[in-house]
This record gives C-alpha cells, structure tokens and sequence, in this order.
C-alpha cells in the first residue's frame, strides 16, 4: 500500500498534473455551478481535452473535474435552489433557506469545509479499505438492492416536512410512473409513450431535474410577491459573513464524521452513489437532532437549533460530506471490479476504455500508477478545493446580486441549453417547460420536489433489481425475508413507511 | 362544498391519475414468452398503480376538515397559500416555447438574443442599451465557451441562407 501510494504521489506531485489538478477543479466549478450542468456534462465535456494526455493525467484532470462540479452544484443549490445534479439535491433542503436568511457566506463555507473533511476521510478510507470493501459489495445480490433502494424510497418521509409525508409518497409515486417511460430495455417494448419517438428513450433525468428545480425556481422569481423576497435576499447576500463559530464547528464535527463515513459505505454499492448517500445522511441526521432542535430560531448563534428545512446548518453539513465522501466511495468498484458506482463513474468508466485501459482487479497489477494516481489526486483535489472556493466564496455568493430582471431569464437561458446541448432536440425543450409549470402548482400547494426525483432516478435499477430478485426465487417474494440481511431491510423499509401512517391513524382516532 | 380542500382535491387527482396510468400499463403489448414470465414490462407499472391508488386514497381520507383546519388557522396565524398567477411568467412560459421552436430555424445566435432581450422586457427591465448589450454579449460568449470545448452550435436555416448568400 505505502508502495503504491508513493507511486500515486510521485504521478501526481509534478507540476503539470498539479496544474490539471488545479484546472479540473476550476472548470469543473464553473461548469457545476450553473444550472442543468453538472458532473455528467462536465466530465463529458471535457473528454475529448484528454485525449492528448498520458491515461493516468486524463484521469486526474477528469477526477478534478468530477470534484469541482459537485461542489459548483453545492453552490448553486445554495444560492438559487437549482441543483445542476441529483446529489446536491439534499443540499439545497437547508442550504437554500440558509441563504434566503441571509447566511448565504456562511452556507457555502460549511459546504466547502464539509466537503473538504467529507473527501478526505473518504479517500483515506479508499486507501486503507478498497480491497475488502470491493468484496463486500461484490457480495451484494439483486435482493439487497432492491430493498436498499426502498428504503431509500421510503425514507422521503424524513425528507418531507411534517404534515407533508402523504405528499413527498405521492410525489415518490409520480416520479416512478415517469421513470418507466419509454422502452423496456429487457422485454424491447415501449411503455406510455402514446406513439411518440421523443419519448422512446424516456424522459431525461436532466429535463426533469431542470424543469421541476431551475425553470420552475425561476418561473416562481417572476411571479408577483417575489420581488420584495429576492431584493431582500440580494441585500443580505452584500453583508454576508463566512465565519463558522466554534460552536458551531464543534456541532458539525461528528455529523461530518458520521456522514462521511456513511456516504462512503454508500458510495461503494454499485448504483447507489452520491444520491442515495447524501438523502441517507440527511434523514438520519434529521432523526438524530435532538427533539430541542425543532424549536423555531432566527438568530444566527441559533443556526443549529432551527427546524431541518428552514435553514439548519447540520441538514447542510450532513448531505454535503456524504455526497463528497460517495464520490469517492464510487470509484471502489470503478476501479476494482470495472462496474460504474454512479452515472458519473459510468462516464469515467467509457474515458478509461478511450483510454485503452480495462478497469477491474488487474488495474492493481497492470496499471498500478493509473489507480494510485487516481486516488491521490483525489486528495490533491479536495485541498485545491477547499484553498480554490474559500477565497472565491464572497465573489460567488454575489451571483445573486445580479438584478431580477436579468437573473431570472439567465436562469431559463442555461436551463434551456443545459437540456438543449445534451441531445439538440427542442422537444425536451417544450418537455422540461411543461414539467416546470406543472411544479410551479404543485409547489404553490406544497407538494416537495426531491422524492419525485428520487423516485424517477432510483426506478430503473428498482425495476432491473425487482425483475433480478423474482425470477431467481421463481416468483416468490420470499425474497424479502429468506436472508438475515434482507429481513433487517424489510423490517426496517416497513417500519418507516407505517410509523407516520400509524401515527396519522392515531391522531384521527383521537379526533 | 365545505369538505373539498386543495390537498382533498390532489388525492382525487392522484388517484384518477394512478387508475389511468393502471389501465394504461394494462395495455402494454407483451408477446407470448414475457406474458408466461414472473416478472414482465407490465410488473412495476401495476404495483406502482396499486400503491398510487392507495396513497391518494389515505390523502383524500386523512386530510383535516375544514373546521378542524380553520382552527389550526386560528391557532399557528397562518393562511392557506392560493395559486397566484400573473401575465409575467405566463408570457416568459410562452417565450420560451417560442424560443424551443425558433433555434433550428433562426439558429443560436439569432434566436437567444431575441428571446434574452424579450425576457428582459417581460421582467420590467426598461433599461434599453444594457438589456440590448447583455441579450447580444451572453449568446456570443456561450457560443465562443462552447466552441471552444468542440460543440457545434447549429447556425439555423436562416443562418445557413445567410452564409451561403455571402460565400
């Protein structure tokens, strides 16, 4: 290992790949930071620039990239609830109404310290574990899965406010109807596409996320009543201050720590990804504030003790270092097993093969400086980040400082190209526009947009993993109880999805 | 009427939603192999109409009354949110619409100008050569940026004549 890590610096520690370092966490930055673009885009964007590289600086320019477009997407869940990638979704839960309360400094400073901690604990954890880990997950059957992903389901009810939980299932359930449009890949049949060939490939994740989150954001801006609120959150956003209380920072410390290392574990299981991890450390962060936490507060020494939701500094710092920490658990079985953790991997994954390099076990032995290199740079990155976005934040958090009047058009412009320069076809363009005034209503009524996401994400592997599970037990759902491990996760997916509802039954007995 | 509320009104909704979705997923062709299969194209989607017709049902049943919500009112000082609608964002939805429809023919160009300058208009921006330099400056760097990084930007049908016409 230490020999290994040795080569990992010796590849990094030169000063081109310090500078594609440094330049991958730049673009990617810039590239995650405005709507609709995010790691995806930004990774694939940059691959045909590396062609021209040696494989092992192609990939430590490509991982800066993939760092600094997480944290980009950070920053825009922050500031304008648009996030550019599912993983930041959670992020903007607490982010946003921290800045909309006129923390917006201080948000993007927890996130980058978050982050910083999140990817460092992680990548010290890809080093010293990525061998039996990789066995762990191998392990995994169709059955886990599944069950992983219904409870991931599940526990949108942590992520609803209170009163909301029937809405964020509602939501669920909407957002998985969407995921099986288009063609079944397994049976080649097309499913609710009414005839029409826009739709055979199904709805894109990217028109979706941009409709119900960025349009719809910005439709919201320009209805009447917002003005005097953005005005307001603009003139904040000039007075804004980046200092994190050591209070505060002794508070973070072990919801950072527990994050991170549940973002990771997360983060090695092949399709769960950043996602699942940062929704995962957000719910059970929300579960472990004390119940003192749900008191209403408005001062700022208070930031710890406001309700999840309306600006609590622990429902940011959790999602963010899992999220990081997920990234770099992701690359467990990339780079040991060849399978794609998340889709960003899987672009990584389609680089490495351009590359001329297969990944899987043999990565170890036949291209040692490649794996190593990767994991260093990994390191590298997060403290480029960290020294790249502190000084920038004051600059950053000014985006919202641009007048309404050309903020809210410039939004619909990027949106609208994000969705456009992925596939040049204008229909998604009408799509996502549909989508956004469909959740500007629903919105106005207080259905949450993030288990709609969630759910649209996690239908397809839901599906695969369901089809996997009942034609290996012959169409018996036994599946769900036969082993140890599924049966935890049965019992547990069973509690959180009843409790509420039990609890709503109860009240109406009483009433 | 006193017993229809918004959240009564969505889980009827959903729950005409989820039936039509049902039926619709009834309708997937399935040829005689998958049909026989224990699990098919037409799996997930009926148990996701089973599950959607029971959550819009417990929302349409679990739901406070009126009274017992004009008395929560009472008791936090809160109003019940109405949609308001305006002009502003029923015309940006429109020009964007009309933007999705003008790109292949007008080209980047052409078309995001016109729709940039038009949206700032929409906004209440009156402030005439800072609107016309930013609608013009914005889709000339993005197309530069774009470029740059290798992504061709189609000119359009009118661009196409116009360049043609010049050569």
């Amino acid at each position: 290992m230490i020999e290994g890590l040795l080569i990992g610096l010796n590849t990094v520690l030169v000063p081109e790949n310090l500078l594609l370092v440094l330049s991958g966490c730049a673009i990617g930055t810039l590239i995650g930071m405005l709507p609709g673009l995010g790691p995806i885009s930004a990774i694939a964007l940059m691959i045909p620039v590396t062609y021209g590289f040696d494989p092992a600086s192609g990939m430590i320019l490509l991982a800066g990239v993939y760092y600094g477009a997480i944290f980009g997407g950070s920053t825009s869940s922050i500031l304008i609830n648009a996030p550019g990638v599912a993983g930041t979704v959670a992020t903007a839960f607490d982010g946003y109404p921290l800045a909309r309360s006129g923390f917006a400094g201080k948000a993007l400073a927890i996130a980058a310290y978050s982050s910083f901690v999140g990817g460092t604990l992680a990548a010290l954890f890809l080093v010293l574990s990525a061998p039996w880990l990789s066995d762990i997950a191998l392990g995994f059957q169709s059955a886990d899965y599944f069950l992983l992903m219904l409870l991931g389901l599940t526990l949108v009810s942590a992520f609803a406010s209170r009163g909301e939980y029937l809405k964020a299932l509602v939501m669920t359930c909407l957002g998985l109807m969407l995921a099986t449009v288009g063609t079944d890949l397994t049976a080649g049949v097309q499913r609710f596409t009414f005839g029409r060939s826009d739709l055979i490939d199904g709805i894109s994740f990217l028109v979706l996320a941009m409709g119900t989150f960025a349009l719809s954001e910005a439709i919201m801006m320009a209805l009447p009543g917002k003005n005097a609120d953005m005005f307001d959150l603009q003139s904040r956003l000039r007075t804004t201050n980046m200092a994190v209380s050591r209070c505060e920072a002794a508070e973070l410390a072990p919801v950072v720590g527990r994050s991170s290392v549940l973002g990771f574990l997360i983060g090695t299981l092949p399709g769960a990804g950043a996602t699942i991890a940062s929704f995962l450390a957000y719910g059970a962060e929300r579960r472990l504030a004390p119940s003192s936490h749900h008191n209403t507060a408005s001062s700022e020494s208070d930031l710890v003790n406001k309700p999840f939701g309306e600006g609590n500094i622990r429902g940011l710092a959790a999602p963010e270092s899992a999220n990081n920490a997920a990234c770099t658990g992701s690359f467990v079985p990339l780079l040991t097993l060849g399978i794609p953790g998340s889709g960003t991997t899987a672009v990584l994954l389609g680089a490495l093969i351009a590359y001329g390099i297969q990944p899987g076990p043999r990565l170890f032995i036949d291209e040692p400086e490649v794996f190593w290199a990767v994991i260093v740079s990994m390191y590298v990155g997060n403290v480029f980040l960290l020294v790249l976005n502190l000084p920038l934040i004051p600059w950053i958090a000014r985006l919202l400082t641009i007048p309404r009047n050309y903020l809210v058009p410039i939004i619909v412009f990027f949106s609208t190209m994000g969705v456009y320069l992925v596939s040049f076809n204008t229909f998604d363009i009408q799509l996502m526009v549909i989508i956004a005034c469909i959740a500007v209503f629903l919105r106005k009524l207080n259905f949450p947009m993030a288990p709609l996401l969630l759910g649209f994400i996690l239908g397809g592997m839901l599906e695969d993993n369901l089809r996997r599970a009942m034609t290996l037990s012959d169409g018996s759902w036994s599946f769900l109880w036969d082993r140890p491990l599924t049966m935890s996760l049965t019992v547990i997916t069973v509690a959180v999805l009843t409790s509420p509802l039990m609890r709503l039954l109860w009240q109406r007995i009483r009433t | 009427m006193k017993y229809i509320t918004s959240d009564r009104l969505s889980g009827f909704v959903f729950i005409l939603l989820s039936a039509a979705y049902g039926y619709f997923a009834q309708q997937i062709p399935l040829d005689f192999f998958s049909e026989t299969e224990v699990f098919n194209a037409r799996s997930l989607p009926t148990l996701i109409a089973i599950f959607g017709v029971a959550i819009g049902l417990t929302l349409l049943v679990s739901q406070a009354t009126p009274a017992t919500r004009i008395a929560a009112q009472e008791e936090t000082g809160a109003d019940e949110e109405r949609p308001n609608f305006a002009y502003g964002p029923l015309l940006l939805i429109s020009l964007i619409f009309c933007y999705a429809w003008l790109l292949p023919l007008a080209g980047f160009l052409l078309s995001t100008s016109g729709f940039l300058w038009l949206s700032f208009l929409t906004m209440g921006e009156r402030r005439w050569i800072r609107m016309i330099l930013v609608a013009v400056a914005l889709p000339f760097a993005f197309q530069w940026l774009i470029s740059s990084l290798g992504i061709y930007l189609d000119p359009g049908y009118f661009g196409s004549m116009m360049n043609g016409a010049s050569a």
